[in-house]
C-alpha cells in the first residue's frame, strides 16, 4: 500500500491513502502546439537584452544576503511577518492529523489548490457517517515538512471522502453609511441538478 | 489596478462595480534566523549558444568507422567540457536579468517569426480527440457584456460538496447606489444561506471569462452580512467534486 496518513477526531481514528484528483483525469485537457513554416515544432524561450536566447532551463534563481553574497537555501529558515523564526509543520504522513469541526462558510473561504481522494480500508463508514451528516473537518496539510502548512478540509461527496487543500482567504466586510433600499430581488430556490458542461473546451 | 465587472440582478438591473482577487499570500518568508531578510534574483546560467545542441553543431568531424557518430561527437564534447568549459560564457553566466521577452524558437534554437498554432484536445485517457485552431476566450464580464443572475439558487449546505471552488474574488461598490445594489444582493443570499449561479454572454448562460485569453469558469455568488457591512464573494469553478474514474 502507498503511504498513509492517520486522521483523528473525537476518538475516531482512520488511516487513509491520499490520491490526488487531477482534473485532467476527469475531463481531459487541451494543449497548444506551435509550428514554424516548415512544420517544425517550436518551443517557447526567453529573450534577454534583445539578443540572448534563453531556452527552458537557461536561468535560475539565486538568493542573496543584504551584503549581496550568495546564500545557500540550507542557511535559511522560515520567518513570520515580524521577522521571528517559525517552527516547521510536519508532513501529514509523519504525525496523527488532529481534525476539528469547521463551518461551511469557513470552507467556502478556501482558495483551492489541490483535491485528494481518500482511500480508507477500515472505519470508512464511521467517518463517512459524520461527513454525510454535513460535517466538515479542518486540518493543516503538508505533503512534506515545511515552514508553512496549507489549510485543508475533509468532506464527503456521495460515498467518497475528499481532502481539499489550499489557503483560506480573508474577505472583508465593506460598508457605506449612506444606504438606500432600492432593489428587492426574488429568486427561486433551485435544487434539481442541471447538466452543466464542466469540460468547457 | 482597479478591475471592473458589470453585474445584473434578477430584475436585470445592472451596475459596474469593482472586484479584486482573494488569492491569499503566504505569511512565511525565508530569511536568516537573526531575522535578516534575503532577496531572490534571476540569473543567466547559459544561452542557446551554449546548449548541447549548439556545442555539438560546431564540430566538423567525419564519422569514424565502427563508432556510432552521435557517440563520437558526444565523446568529443565531453572532452571539451572537461578541458575548455565551452558551456560557460564568462560574460553572461551569472548575469542578473529582470525582464525577459518571450519568443518561439525552432529545433535549431533560432527565433521563429511566423508560426502556426494547433490546439489538441485529449480525453481523460490521453487519447487525441480533436485538433483545431486555438480557441481564444475573450473576457465577458465588462464593457458590452453583463454578468447575470441565472436564478439558480443553490443552498450552501447542498453545493459545498458538489463543486471545487478554485478561485475567489471579492466584489465592491463604487458609490452609494452600488453599495445599496450589492448590499441587497449580499443580504438576500445571506438570508437564504445560498449561492447564486452567475453567467455571461449573449445567451446569459455562458461560463465567465475574467480576462482576455483566460479560462472559462462557472461562477457562484455568495453574500455575507455583518451589521450594515456586506461581503460578496464570487466563487469560480471548473471542476465537480467527484472521484477519479475507475480504470
Amino acid at each position: 500500500m502507498a503511504r498513509t496518513a492517520e486522521f483523528s477526531i473525537n476518538g475516531l481514528s482512520v488511516v487513509a491513502e491520499l490520491k490526488k484528483v487531477d482534473r485532467k483525469k476527469i475531463y481531459g485537457w487541451s494543449s497548444i502546439e506551435v509550428y514554424d513554416e516548415n512544420k517544425s515544432k517550436c518551443k517557447i524561450a526567453g529573450l534577454a537584452d534583445g539578443r540572448y536566447i534563453l531556452p527552458s532551463g537557461s536561468t535560475s534563481l539565486v538568493t542573496l544576503s543584504t551584503k549581496g553574497e550568495v546564500v545557500s537555501k540550507s542557511e535559511l529558515v522560515g520567518l513570520d511577518p515580524s521577522g521571528k523564526p517559525v517552527d516547521k509543520v510536519p508532513s501529514v504522513y509523519d504525525r496523527t492529523v488532529m481534525l476539528r469541526e469547521a463551518t461551511v462558510d469557513e470552507y467556502l473561504s478556501l482558495s483551492v489548490k489541490s483535491v485528494y481522494q481518500l482511500n480508507i480500508e477500515e472505519k470508512k463508514e464511521d467517518l463517512l457517517k459524520e461527513l454525510n451528516a454535513g460535517k466538515i473537518f479542518y486540518f493543516v496539510f503538508n505533503y512534506r515538512e515545511d515552514y508553512e502548512g496549507d489549510d485543508a478540509f475533509l468532506l464527503s461527496s456521495g460515498n467518497e471522502i475528499f481532502a481539499i487543500t489550499g489557503m483560506l482567504s480573508e474577505p472583508e466586510f465593506v460598508g457605506l453609511q449612506d444606504n438606500e433600499q432600492e432593489l428587492v430581488v426574488q429568486a427561486a430556490e433551485v435544487t434539481e441538478e442541471d447538466d452543466l458542461d464542466f469540460a468547457m473546451f | 489596478m482597479i478591475r471592473y465587472i458589470k453585474l445584473a440582478n434578477a430584475n436585470k438591473r445592472d451596475a459596474e462595480i469593482t472586484f479584486k482577487s482573494l488569492n491569499p499570500k503566504s505569511a512565511v518568508t525565508m530569511g536568516f534566523a537573526s531575522g535578516e531578510q534575503v532577496v531572490n534574483k534571476r540569473v543567466i546560467k547559459s544561452t542557446s549558444s551554449e546548449s548541447t545542441q549548439s556545442l555539438l553543431s560546431v564540430y566538423d568531424e567525419k564519422p569514424t568507422e565502427g563508432v556510432d557518430f552521435q557517440m563520437q561527437l558526444a565523446g568529443r564534447l565531453a572532452e571539451d567540457l572537461i578541458h575548455s568549459d565551452p558551456e560557460i560564457d564568462l560574460e553572461l553566466t551569472g548575469k542578473f536579468i529582470d525582464e525577459v521577452s518571450r519568443v518561439y524558437i525552432n529545433e535549431d534554437q533560432k527565433p521563429v517569426f511566423r508560426i502556426n498554432k494547433v490546439e489538441k484536445i485529449f480525453s481523460p485517457t490521453a487519447e487525441l480527440k480533436e485538433e483545431r485552431a486555438p480557441k481564444y476566450n475573450e473576457s465577458n464580464i465588462s464593457g458590452e457584456n453583463i454578468v447575470s443572475w441565472t436564478g439558480k439558487l443553490m443552498p450552501k449546505v447542498k453545493v459545498y460538496n458538489k463543486l471545487v471552488f478554485a478561485k475567489k474574488y471579492q466584489l465592491k461598490h463604487v458609490n452609494g447606489l452600488t453599495y445599496d445594489f450589492l448590499f441587497e444582493m449580499a443580504k438576500e443570499l445571506a438570508d437564504k444561506d445560498a449561492l447564486m449561479m452567475l453567467a455571461g454572454g449573449a445567451s446569459g448562460k455562458e461560463p465567465l471569462v475574467m480576462n482576455d485569453g483566460g479560462k472559462p469558469y462557472r461562477a457562484f455568488l455568495e453574500g455575507r452580512i455583518k451589521g450594515d457591512k456586506y461581503c460578496l464573494m464570487l466563487h469560480l469553478t471548473d471542476q465537480e467534486l467527484k472521484p477519479l474514474p475507475t480504470e
